[in-house]
């Protein structure tokens, strides 16, 4: 496996897990913040099915999903289930920014986007809950 | 920085390996460290339009201190693209920077800030949507160890875009 598909192995993993949160998290919403989680959630799946689909054709047999995955905390109302959101796309965006180094050209591109639109998600989670900073420096780094 | 040295290094054994088998001798290389010139840099323009990024939020800011709550944390993201995009470079984290060689466009004048708040939100809006574009295409462009940094520079002004929208 190159190093690249390794990395979006990882990548997928984020997104098996992300899709499971999203199922956890979406019941405790309110009308105004569900409507951001099943973009989020949508966006998710979209980004998988592709992720299924080039390592696929890699001839790499990608991870199946889990069963269940475990969360970080319970999430019993909405503000633990805006937390757990703003964490799903955190946690994404970490495996997505890792996978920079290891691809170009186009894969990079593709990298890329999805590591911005889990950091504009995570904004619009973060606003909803009034969790600042709205926005990381250096979205995705963990180091 | 440790990867910048270990280029700088690799340059410099690659400049070894050709002076020796230049002059077919192995001992007698003494060979100079390319000189080292910033203002070359691929990441210049992007710290000098950064500059100027950071710096029109501290006009915003003066013209409308009640803007501090939610304009103070961008510009702090700005100052901290600074220090790492002039560490990446080699350059001192506070400056001051050499003007990039040959674009002299990199960091085009923003002109007189907007009278009102709306239209100076608006104009923030849409300088971080061009730095946004900047910096995606900075990192499209980098070599592997500079991608991560341009990524979660581009990722942040898009995250910005969010919060001024």
């Amino acid at each position: 496996m190159t190093a690249a598909d390794e990395r979006l192995v990882a990548v997928l993993q984020a997104e098996h897990a992300a899709i499971y949160g999203y199922g956890v998290l979406g019941p405790k919403l309110d009308a105004n913040t569900i409507a951001l989680a099943r973009a989020a959630d949508n966006a998710h799946r979209t980004r998988r099915d592709a992720l299924l689909v080039r390592l696929t054709s890699a001839g790499v047999t990608p991870p199946p999903t889990a069963p269940s995955y475990q969360l970080p905390f319970a999430v019993t109302d909405r503000a633990t289930a805006l937390k757990l959101a703003v964490q799903l796309e955190e946690r994404t965006a970490a495996q997505w920014r890792l996978a920079l180094p290891a691809t170009d050209g186009d894969v990079r591109k593709i990298v890329l986007d999805a590591l911005i639109d889990c950091t504009t998600r995570t904004v619009g989670f973060r606003k909803a809950g009034s969790l600042t900073p709205l926005v990381a420096a250096f979205p995705g780094k963990t180091d | 920085m440790r990867v910048h040295l270990r280029r700088r290094a690799l340059l410099a054994a690659a400049a070894a390996a050709t002076t020796a088998s230049l002059t077919g001798c192995d001992l007698g290389g003494d060979p100079k460290d390319p000189p080292f010139d910033p203002t070359g840099d691929a990441l210049m323009p992007l710290l000098t339009s950064t500059v100027a990024l950071r710096d029109r939020y501290g006009e915003a800011l003066s013209a409308f201190p009640a803007l501090q709550d939610r304009l103070g944390p961008l510009k702090d993201d700005h100052e901290q693209h600074i220090v790492a995009l002039a560490r990446e470079i080699g350059l001192p984290e506070r400056g001051p920077f050499p003007a990039a060689s040959g674009s002299a466009s990199a960091a085009p004048s923003a002109g007189p800030l907007p009278g009102d708040q709306a239209a100076v939100l608006a104009d923030l809006a849409k300088l971080e949507k061009d730095g946004r574009l900047d910096a995606e295409a900075a990192c499209l462009a980098a070599p592997s160890y500079r991608a991560a940094l341009l990524g979660s520079i581009a990722a942040c002004r898009a995250g910005h875009g969010e919060v001024l929208a």
